[in-house]
C-alpha cells in the first residue's frame, strides 16, 4: 500500500522531467522517462489485457441510477452504470456536458448517494451508510482534487495539506510529518509554509493533490483537475498523476473535456445522457512528462 | 480538535478585524457598562455603609405616626391651630423625651434628643446665607460628640428658659462670617429674629452645603416658643422627632422594645391599639438601603441582560454571514471528511471565541472606566471591581456566544457537501 510507501520510504520528489521548475527537489533527475515511464507504460499495457482477473477491484458499482426530480419533471442524471475500476487503474471520464460524469464522480466519491443501485468501495458497500459513516469513508479512502483547488486562503499549504489528517485524528507531530512527506512528493518542499493565495495555479493544485495524498486513499477522484489551468501546466499536472499512478500504484479518475489530457490515461470511459457508451483501455498512453503533446 | 478550532477561529476573526470588532461592540458596550457600573456601585455601597459605621450603628429615630381617623382617633391630637401645618402628627412631645429620660423605665438608653428641622433664613448684617436649621436639646451634642471650634453649646438653663441662642455649623460659618474670627457673642437674624451666636461647631461630614455642617442649631424651646409654635391637644410642645442612642451595639433591639412601651404607656394606647410613632434603628435604615441598591443591582443586571441579547443576536447576524461566505469551505472540509459535528462545534467555537473577545474587552475597558471615575472624584471615591463579576461577565459572554452560535454553527453543519462545494 501507498502507505506503508510513505511510512517506510525515504521521502523523495517524484521524477518529472522536462517541466522542473523551481519548486523541484534538488535530487530530482532527467533519467525517468527512459527506464521510468517507458517500461511502466509496457508493464500497464499487460495489466489490461492480461491479469485483469488477479486484480483488485477498488470500485464495483451495478445499476447506479439517480433521478432528480423537479417539479413534474424527472430527470434521469445516470440511468444504470456498472463500472468496475481496478487498483492502479489511471481512467478518465469523458462525455459532453450533462451527461452525468459530476454526477457519477459524486457518487463514487460519496458525496452523494445513488437513486438505486449498489455501490462497493474498496470491499465496503457504501450505499447504505448514514452522512457520517459518509465522512469517515470519504476521509480514509477517497482523496478529492476539485477544479477550482478549494484551498483555505490564508492558510499555510502544510496546514491544506494536513485538514483531513485532523479529522482522521491523526496527531499533531505525525500530521506535519506525514504533510511535509505529501508536499514534497508533488515538488512543494519549499513552499510548506507559503499560504494558498501566495502560490500560482498549478502550485496550488498541485498542494490540493497533495492534500488528496496525504491520508493515503483507495482512489484518488478529480473532477475537471486542469480544466482552471493552461495546457502547459495542466500538462504537469498530468505528468505528476502519472508519476503518482506508475511510481506509487496510485488508482486515480478524472474527468475532462480535452482528449489530450484524456490521452495521459491507460483508460478512457465514455459517458452520455447518464450511460456508460464506451470503456477502452488505452494500449499507447502518451507520457505527459515529456512534453511531446504540447509542443504546438 | 480543539486547538485546531481555536486557530480556524482565529483565523477567521484576523481575516475580517474590523468587521470582527463591531460584532463584538454589543458585548464590549454591555459588559464593560456592567463593570464600571457594578464597581461603581459597590463603591457607594461601600461609602454609605462607612459613613454608617462613622455614626454607630446603635442610633434609633423615633418619628411620629398618623393613626388613620377611627382607629384611634384624636388620642395624640392633629395640629389645629393657625400656625400649625395641616395634618402633621403632633404625638411626640418634649413629655415623650422626659419619659424616655428615666433610666428606670429606659435602662439601656444612653442619650435621647427631641429634633425639629427647618429652613434657615440667616444674616450677619448683610451677608446672607441659606441653611437648614436644627432645632433640639443640649443632649445633641453627645450624639457622636459633636464639639465646637469657638464657644460652647447651650446648656439646661438656657434650654429651659427659651434663650435666642444659636451655634453654627462650620459651612454655615464660612458663608456668614466670611472673614473668620471669633464670633461669640456677635448677633444674626434667623428668620426675621435676633439670636445670639453662642458657638461655632466642629466640621463633622464633609464641610459641604447639604451635609450637616450648613446648618445652624438653636433649642427646639426658643424654636417652638418663637418660630414653630406646636402643641398637642393636652397642651405638650410637640418635639418633631426624637433620636435615641443605645448604651451598646448589643443593647439596641432592648432599648428599641423599652422605648416602643414607655411611649405606649405615655400615649395611653391600648393593648390591641395601633401605635402614633415608628422606632427605626440604623440598622433598619441600613436594610431599606441595602433594598434600594439590590433594586439598582437588579434594574443594571437587566440592562446588562438586555445589551447582552443584542451582543448576541449581532454575533448570530455575523455568523449567519461568515457560513454563507465560507460555503465553499464547509463543503470541502465535509468532502475531506468532516462529520457534521466538528462543523458545528467548528462554528460554535469561533462565536464563543468572538464573544469571549468581546467580553474580555469589555471587562478591561468597564475597569478602565470606574478607574477614571475614581480619579476625577480624587479618589474619595472607591470602585470594587470584584472577580466575581469578571466572573460573571465572563461566564455570561462564552453562553451569550454558545447560545447564538449554536443556530449559524447547526445551519452550516447541514449544508449538502455538492451544493457547498458548487457554491460561488
Ligand atoms: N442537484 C441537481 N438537481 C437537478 N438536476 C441536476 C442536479 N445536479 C445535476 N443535475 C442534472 O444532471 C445532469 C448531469 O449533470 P452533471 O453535473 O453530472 O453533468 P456533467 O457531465 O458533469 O457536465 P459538465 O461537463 O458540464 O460538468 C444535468 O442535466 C444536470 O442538469
Ligand atoms: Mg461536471
Amino acid at each position: 500500500m501507498f502507505g506503508n510507501l510513505l511510512k517506510s520510504k525515504k521521502p523523495q520528489a517524484i521524477e518529472t522531467n522536462g517541466l522542473s521548475d523551481d519548486d523541484m527537489e534538488p535530487h530530482v533527475n532527467g533519467n525517468g522517462v527512459s527506464n521510468g515511464l517507458a517500461s511502466n507504460a509496457s508493464r500497464f499495457t499487460m495489466n489490461n489485457g492480461v491479469s485483469e482477473l488477479i486484480r483488485k477491484p477498488v470500485i464495483e458499482t451495478k445499476g447506479i441510477t439517480k433521478t432528480y426530480k423537479m417539479g413534474d419533471e424527472v430527470l434521469n442524471a445516470l440511468s444504470g452504470v456498472d463500472i468496475t475500476i481496478y487498483q492502479g487503474d489511471l481512467v478518465a471520464i469523458m462525455g459532453p456536458s450533462g451527461s452525468g460524469k459530476s454526477t457519477l464522480m459524486n457518487i463514487v466519491g460519496c458525496l452523494d448517494k445513488p437513486t438505486s443501485g449498489t455501490y462497493k468501495l474498496d470491499g465496503v458497500d457504501v450505499e447504505k451508510m448514514n452522512d457520517d459513516q459518509l465522512a469517515g469513508i470519504r476521509n480514509q479512502k477517497i482523496g478529492f482534487v476539485f477544479q477550482s483547488f478549494n484551498l483555505l486562503r490564508r492558510t499555510p499549504s502544510i496546514e491544506n495539506v494536513a485538514q483531513p489528517l485532523i479529522y482522521a485524528n491523526v496527531g499533531g507531530r505525525e500530521r506535519s510529518k506525514r504533510s511535509r512527506e505529501a508536499l514534497e512528493m508533488v515538488g512543494l518542499g519549499k513552499r510548506l509554509h507559503h499560504h494558498a493565495n501566495e502560490l500560482s495555479g498549478g502550485q496550488q493544485q498541485r498542494v490540493a493533490i497533495a492534500r488528496a495524498l496525504v491520508t493515503d486513499p483507495a482512489i484518488i477522484l478529480a473532477d475537471e483537475p486542469t480544466g482552471n489551468l493552461d495546457s502547459k501546466t495542466g500538462a504537469e499536472i498530468m505528468c505528476l498523476f502519472q508519476t503518482l499512478n506508475a511510481q506509487r500504484g496510485m488508482t486515480i479518475i478524472f474527468v475532462t473535456h480535452d482528449p489530450r489530457i484524456a490521452s495521459h490515461c491507460k483508460r478512457v470511459i465514455r459517458i452520455a445522457d447518464g450511460r456508460i457508451i464506451g470503456d477502452d483501455a488505452t494500449v499507447d498512453f502518451l507520457d505527459a512528462c515529456r512534453g511531446d503533446t504540447f509542443r504546438e | 480538535m480543539f486547538k485546531e478550532n481555536l486557530r480556524v477561529a482565529l483565523r477567521a476573526i484576523a481575516a475580517n478585524k474590523l468587521r470582527s470588532v463591531l460584532t463584538m461592540l454589543g458585548i464590549i458596550i454591555g459588559v464593560s457598562a456592567v463593570i464600571s457600573l457594578v464597581a461603581l456601585g459597590n463603591g457607594v455601597d461601600q461609602f454609605i455603609n462607612g459613613q454608617f459605621a462613622k455614626q454607630g450603628s446603635n442610633l434609633v429615630f423615633i418619628i411620629p405616626v398618623r393613626v388613620e381617623q377611627g382607629k384611634g382617633a384624636n388620642r395624640a391630637g392633629f395640629a389645629a391651630g393657625p400656625n400649625s401645618r395641616q395634618g402633621q402628627s403632633l404625638s411626640l412631645t418634649l413629655n415623650d423625651v422626659e419619659a424616655l429620660k428615666n433610666k428606670s423605665r429606659v435602662p439601656d438608653l444612653a442619650y435621647v434628643a427631641p429634633l425639629a428641622q427647618g429652613g434657615a433664613r440667616a444674616f450677619n448684617g448683610d451677608t446672607k446665607y441659606l441653611g437648614s436649621l436644627r432645632a433640639t436639646s443640649p443632649d445633641y451634642r453627645h450624639f457622636n460628640n459633636w464639639g465646637t471650634t469657638y464657644g460652647d453649646w447651650f446648656d439646661e438653663a438656657a434650654y429651659n428658659s427659651k434663650q435666642r441662642v444659636a451655634l453654627i455649623g462650620s459651612y454655615a460659618y464660612t458663608k456668614l462670617f466670611p472673614d473668620g474670627g471669633d464670633p461669640v457673642g456677635l448677633e444674626i437674624r434667623l428668620n426675621d429674629i435676633a439670636f445670639r451666636v453662642i458657638g461655632v461647631l466642629k466640621e463633622r461630614s464633609g464641610g459641604t452645603q447639604g451635609s450637616e455642617d450648613d446648618s445652624i442649631i438653636i433649642p427646639l424651646t426658643t424654636f417652638r416658643e418663637r418660630m414653630q409654635p406646636l402643641k398637642n391637644a393636652k397642651g405638650q410642645t410637640v418635639a418633631g422627632f426624637v433620636l435615641a442612642q443605645a448604651a451598646d451595639q448589643d443593647k439596641v433591639d432592648a432599648m428599641v422594645q423599652q422605648v416602643t412601651d414607655v411611649l405606649r404607656q405615655e400615649h395611653g394606647i391600648q393593648f390591641a391599639g395601633e401605635d402614633d410613632f415608628s422606632v427605626g434603628s440604623q440598622r433598619d435604615l441600613q436594610n431599606t438601603v441595602g433594598a434600594v441598591t439590590g433594586a439598582l443591582t437588579i434594574f443594571l443586571a437587566a440592562i446588562a441582560g438586555i445589551s447582552l441579547f443584542v451582543g448576541g443576536i449581532g454575533i448570530m447576524n455575523i455568523m449567519l454571514v461568515s457560513v454563507t461566505e465560507r460555503t465553499r469551505e464547509i463543503g470541502l472540509r465535509k468532502a475531506i471528511g468532516a462529520r457534521r459535528s466538528i462543523i458545528l462545534m467548528q462554528f460554535v467555537a469561533e462565536s464563543i471565541f468572538l464573544s469571549l473577545l468581546g467580553g474580555t474587552i469589555g471587562i478591561a475597558l468597564g475597569w478602565g472606566m470606574a478607574q477614571l471615575v475614581v480619579i476625577f472624584s480624587n479618589g474619595s471615591f472607591q470602585a470594587l471591581v470584584t472577580p466575581g463579576s469578571v466572573a460573571l461577565a465572563f461566564g455570561f459572554s462564552a453562553f451569550v456566544g454558545l447560545v447564538f452560535g449554536v443556530y449559524p454553527a447547526w445551519r452550516a453543519s447541514q449544508l449538502n457537501p455538492i451544493e457547498a462545494l458548487r457554491y460561488e
